[in-house]
């Protein structure tokens, strides 16, 4: 009886922990990659950004997100973490006052995160569309027309092949190898008989280049509070996050200016300047 | 007309495809046939470009259409498998591909940018990024970790100044015992190291008192918290020299909870280790008993060699250690048991080249020490913003008991026995009111006894010296301290006690009637000092500058040994720190004062310290002086890897005392005399360290320099001379640089590579000794052929010069052999001192003698281990 009961235990045990296993896939492959872009700024002066990304993949499933932003959103997801990151983020705006080093501020390095389900076929992408506004949308998996060129190149070792589509309005080239054979990419990139290493569109303000690889079990966490996300259609969404953009400065103007107080502060109001280059988010097919 | 063109459109539209050739196929598991999903199908033509690709589908199908397949290839793939070329001349479609699973490998590239963080005053280091395959402890890998310097008695150092703090998952389990985890800890337990600079563990005294010093933090996996994590070797062998078994074995065991953490550990071996330095409290201050030593008798050494080689132990080390958050504070205990077990044996053969023959002088010496040491500290603390309240007990028990046999112009036998019991409780609280307000009270005692036991056999007699030697050490003090705007004044106050007593009674000596003995001790040096410290803190932005100013009032009492009397003392410091940017920062300190010399060189009576050495203190009370101004730089540039700092410091130091030898036949005495000794250091030392990504690896280099004046007058039976005269003027200079490199530069190859130079030298009265120079390499290969296999060669070079340009090498090489069944168990040999160097010898000269020194070292050793993790 004991001997029975203590195996129903360890059943019930295993398949729970099965379970607990199942909820989180691992990767397999681990890839850091520097998303270099650049934007302007309400004022007119161009931003250069160079932001680090890590691509977690196995042959299913895929996850692309900012390490330092993850763990700001795993921090505000609960009670205890909001005190922690309140916490940093107070100390480093202490040691900016005091030094003028701004570096200590906890600060996202853009809120993308994409997911990719090969079993799915979908791409799902979670990114702002404004202030504290937060959105994500479902698409089918971008089947990607690549054309396959003859030019190779290495990167971080690996002989890379050049490839080159239309996407979502931009014209991307790819360096993908064959040796890693994992159809994946940064960002919503895929489709490749190999993993991307390199890709950067035309115009120069978007590209993404590999500088780390490695094996690795991690688990690719699925996306913390989800429930801050509304669904939304992917050219609306961009609509939005562009609307806000150009208004930002007054957006902001108009926060900082109602006082807690109620007092009124008068910041004076800056025209933005033209957007002469053209300067705009990954995907441009929205306008 | 209409259908026509229809028709004609049909054949139209078909002609194209009716040229292409359809690709099909599946690809399967071999060898049980299931489908593989996602495997990557990649066409390529005669010249190997690829013109057309596919992903199979979950049924592992796929399907390219093409123009056509003479002479191309289709190349299937997929993670875990090994790829598969297929050529396509003559083959029949639908195929089917079969691939057979392999390990996935990869050139690996670290992932950039993780392997150090900086978020404000806390620097993070992936421990994973650091480690190579043949590190074990988190210690191994916090030496490869740039801006962190481990020492060889394993104290550690960051940007070259002492950690203050060693915390595991932000709670103080080991206080300054840290070896215990460092060399315990597996690394694969560890997630990251902290850094956290300018750390003030009171946090009562945050953003209030300043602190130039940083605190470690290991953070853990989250796989090793909340649960035990064991781990054990057990290994066994044979060793040549000395002959016999041998073994080494450990275990580990660490519970990191929300409120209880737990390490415990037990350690055994006989093969080199010394493990005492493992449970060594870092932060242990001097003691204020200030008892010391005065039977002096050690075991002889082999210079410049490392320990491991030279060392015949057998040691055991047990610790124990908890801590448990209670409501309020937290309770922390810790027992330690060492015991260590050192035999060493040297012979120095002296031959002088007479006209009527050689005379060769043999002496040999051997000897025995035991070491017992039992101790238990006890802690209460509580920390908090606006209160800190710590009581620490802490016991000690030594027993040292030490033999040495000697053969020669004396021959004898020396044997002592030196226990030493020791009781200290600390209590300090510190509360802080109204923000502004700090107030703090301590009380320190402490208690040693010290008792001495000489017993030495000549062929003459067997002459006896027993010491008894204990003191009491009381401290009371309390403090106020204002803060405001960056501004904190305070003043303590305070009143020291201090009762010591030396009694000790020379036995009766064979031929004593060349020494003026005066054989009796019964001394007490008592004081009470009450003192004042005001001090004055400005932290404001980036500067830090401090001013302590002690003032103190002594009272000596010394029942008639020497005449009562009273001192006053004023030693003010100063230091200021400033950080330009989060990178850089500059410090300056500068202190002046009188101190009172050393009581327990009060003892007018002679005190025999070995067969033929004798003690004789001082005949009068003094007071040195001293000053010393010092600079310090840091800097680091977390995003790049690169850590440097720099330091110099210049010391002057006034003593009216000297130590004198005087020679009485065959017996040495040292005693102390009126003199001036002035000395002068100067010391200059900077390292830098720096991350090597390409190969997942770092680089540390480091320089000293240091340059010692002192002067002091030559004696000579006991009588000094005329002024000028006998004025010796000595300089002892010496610098050393090192570096070290470590790296993985391919899946299967790691390296450590270690190098040191050293040169001295000495000058006395402007006449220059020549330059010796000693230089060591160290470099270990780990061959990784196959993930479960490591194979590990070491390779020991030392170079010393004995005399102008007369060199010693000797070159020692080791090699293990590691199978790593999973991640639990692992299986090692080792053989170390392949070649089975016995010993280390070398010869001086002149031009009427020449001195041969033997000393022994480990011979060949074979040693198998089996390592277990939970």
């Amino acid at each position: 009886m004991l001997h029975r009961l203590s195996l129903l235990i360890a059943l019930l045990l295993t398949s729970a922990a099965l379970q607990a296993k199942k909820n989180n896939p691992r990767a397999d492959l681990k890839v850091s990659y520097n998303y270099h872009n650049l934007s302007l700024r309400d004022d007119g002066e161009v931003l250069t950004h160079d932001w680090p990304y890590i691509l977690l993949s196995n042959p299913e499933e895929s996850k692309f997100y900012c390490i330092s932003n993850e763990y700001l959103d795993s921090l505000k997801s609960t009670p205890s973490g909001r005190a922690l990151s309140y916490k940093l983020m107070s100390a480093g705006v202490d040691q900016c006052l005091k030094t003028g080093d701004d570096s200590g501020i906890p600060r996202s390095k853009g809120y993308m995160y994409i997911f990719k389900s090969r079993p799915q076929n979908t791409t799902t992408v979670y990114d702002a569309y404004g202030l504290m506004e937060r959105g994500y949308y479902t698409e089918p998996f971008a089947e990607i027309d690549w054309q396959i060129g003859d030019s190779t190149k290495t990167v971080l070792g690996y002989e890379c092949i050049s490839a080159t589509a239309d996407y979502h309005g931009r014209h991307w080239t790819a360096w993908f190898t064959t040796d890693i054979p994992l159809s994946e990419g940064p960002w919503k990139l895929c489709g490749l008989p190999g993993l991307i290493l390199e890709a950067s569109e035309e115009s120069g303000q978007h590209s993404f280049t590999a500088d780390g690889i490695e094996k690795t079990d991690m688990e690719m966490f699925p996306i913390y509070s989800k429930k801050k996300y509304d669904k939304m259609d992917r050219k609306k969404m961009l609509k939005a996050y562009r609307e806000y953009r150009n208004n930002s400065g007054a957006i902001t103007r108009q926060i900082l200016a109602n006082g807690p107080d109620e007092s009124k502060i008068d910041i004076p109001e800056i025209k933005p300047k033209e957007n002469t280059q053209n300067f705009d988010f990954l995907e441009t097919d929205y306008h | 007309m209409k259908q026509l063109i229809l028709a004609c459109l049909i054949i139209f539209a078909a002609l194209p495809t009716m040229a292409q050739v359809s690709v099909s196929g599946r690809v399967v598991e071999a060898p049980s046939g299931e489908p593989i999903t996602g495997a990557s199908v990649i066409f390529r033509n005669a010249e190997g470009k690829i013109k057309k690709f596919a992903t199979s589908d979950v049924d592992g199908n796929f399907t390219l259409s093409v123009p056509s397949t003479a002479g191309c290839t289709l190349e299937v793939s997929m993670i875990s498998f090994a790829k598969k070329s297929v050529g396509l001349d003559g083959v029949k479609f639908p195929l089917t591909v079969s691939l057979e699973s392999s390990s996935f490998e990869l050139k690996e590239v670290a992932v950039k940018g993780q392997r150090i963080r900086e978020q404000g005053d806390t620097i993070t280091y992936s421990v994973g990024s650091f480690a190579q395959a043949q590190d074990r402890t988190i210690g191994d890998v916090l030496k490869r970790m740039p801006g962190i310097n481990v020492e060889k008695s394993g104290k550690i150092q960051y940007q070259g100044e002492d950690i203050n703090k060693f915390y595991i998952e932000g709670s103080d389990l080991l206080g300054g015992k840290y070896g215990i985890a460092t060399n315990g800890i597996s690394h694969d337990d560890v997630g990251a190291v902290e850094v956290m600079e300018n750390h003030q563990p009171m946090q009562v005294l945050a953003g209030i008192n300043f602190s130039d010093k940083a605190a470690i933090n290991l953070k853990l996996k989250n796989k090793s918290k909340a649960t035990w994590a064991v781990h054990g070797d057990a290994g066994g062998g044979y060793s040549s020299q000395p002959e016999g078994g041998v073994w080494d074995g450990s275990i580990f065991a660490m519970a990191v909870m929300p409120s209880f953490q737990n390490i415990t550990t037990l350690k055994s071996n006989n093969t080199g280790t010394d493990l005492s330095t493992q449970s060594t409290d870092f932060f242990s201050k001097r003691r204020n008993t200030e008892l010391s030593r005065y039977v002096d008798i050690a075991l002889p050494t082999v210079p410049s060699l490392n320990a491991q080689r030279t060392l015949f132990n057998r040691s055991v080390l047990a610790s124990t250690n908890t801590l448990q958050k209670l409501k309020n504070g937290e309770f922390k205990a810790q027992l330690d048991y060492g015991f260590n077990r050192v035999t060493a044996s040297a012979a120095n053969v002296t031959t002088y080249f007479l006209e009527n023959g050689n005379r060769v002088i043999t002496e040999n010496r051997d000897g025995t020490e035991r070491t017992h040491s039992l101790s238990g500290k006890f802690i209460y603390e509580v920390n908090k913003r606006t209160t800190f309240i710590n009581n620490t007990l802490k016991t000690n028990i030594d027993w040292d008991d030490v033999t040495l046999g000697m053969t020669g112009s004396i021959p004898n036998t020396q044997s002592a026995s030196l226990p030493d019991y020791y009781v200290n409780n600390n209590f300090k609280m510190i509360k802080r009111f109204r923000q502004k307000h700090l107030v703090t009270f301590q009380s320190i005692n402490e208690w040693e006894s010290l008792p001495q036991t000489l017993n030495v056999n000549l062929a003459a007699g067997r002459p006896e010296q027993h010491i008894g030697n204990h003191a009491f050490f009381t401290h009371e003090s309390a403090a106020y301290a204002f803060v405001l705007k960056g501004v904190t004044v305070s003043l303590e106050g305070g009143i020291k006690g201090y009762f010591r007593s030396l009694t000790s009674d020379l036995p009766e000596l064979p031929d004593n009637d060349m020494i003026p003995w005066e054989s009796v001790n019964a001394v007490n040096t008592n004081y009470l000092t009450v003192y004042a410290t005001p001090r004055f803190e400005y932290w404001m932005d980036r500067v830090n500058f401090s001013l302590n100013a002690p003032v103190s009032f002594a009272r000596y009492k010394f029942n008639k040994a020497i005449a009562d009397r009273s001192e006053a003392y004023f030693s003010p410091s100063l230091s200021m720190t400033w950080k330009p940017n989060s990178r850089l920062s500059i410090s300056l300190h500068g202190s002046a004062g009188r101190s009172p010399m050393d009581l327990s060189l009060i003892h007018p009576g002679y005190i025999m310290t070995s067969y033929r050495s004798f003690t004789q203190g001082v005949d009068d009370f003094h007071t040195s002086s001293s000053q010393s101004i010092s600079a310090s730089v840091n800097y680091r540039k977390t995003a790049s890897g690169l850590f440097a700092n720099a330091m110099v410091s210049q010391r002057w130091s006034h003593l009216p005392y000297t130590l004198s030898q005087q020679l009485f036949g065959d017996y040495i005495v040292y005693s102390y005399s009126s003199a001036k000794n002035d000395s002068r250091s100067l010391m200059a030392m900077g390292s830098v360290g720096k991350t090597l990504d390409f190969m997942r690896g770092s680089i540390s280099i480091n320089g000293s320099f240091s340059r010692r004046e002192s002067q002091l007058i030559s004696m000579a039976d006991g009588e000094a001379q005329a002024p000028g005269s006998a004025f010796v003027e000595s300089v002892s200079t010496g610098w050393q640089t090192g570096a070290s490199i470590s790296g993985a530069p391919t899946k299967w190859l790691s390296f450590d590579y270690a190098l040191r130079f050293s040169s001295n030298r000495l000058t006395m009265n402007e006449i220059n000794a020549s330059w010796l120079t000693a230089m060591t390499n160290r470099l270990l290969i780990n061959i990784m052929p196959h993930r479960k296999w490591e194979w590990h060669i070491i390779g020991d070079h030392y170079r010393n010069e004995l005399t102008a340009d007369n060199f010693k090498s000797i070159l020692l090489l080791d090699t293990k052999l590691i199978y790593k069944l999973n991640r639990r168990i692992e299986f090692s040999a080792s053989l170390t001192n392949i070649c089975n160097k016995q010993s280390y010898n070398y010869i001086t000269y002149n031009q009427l003698s020449s001195f041969e020194s033997q000393r022994n070292l480990r011979g060949r050793e074979l040693l198998f281990s089996l390592f277990l993790k939970k």
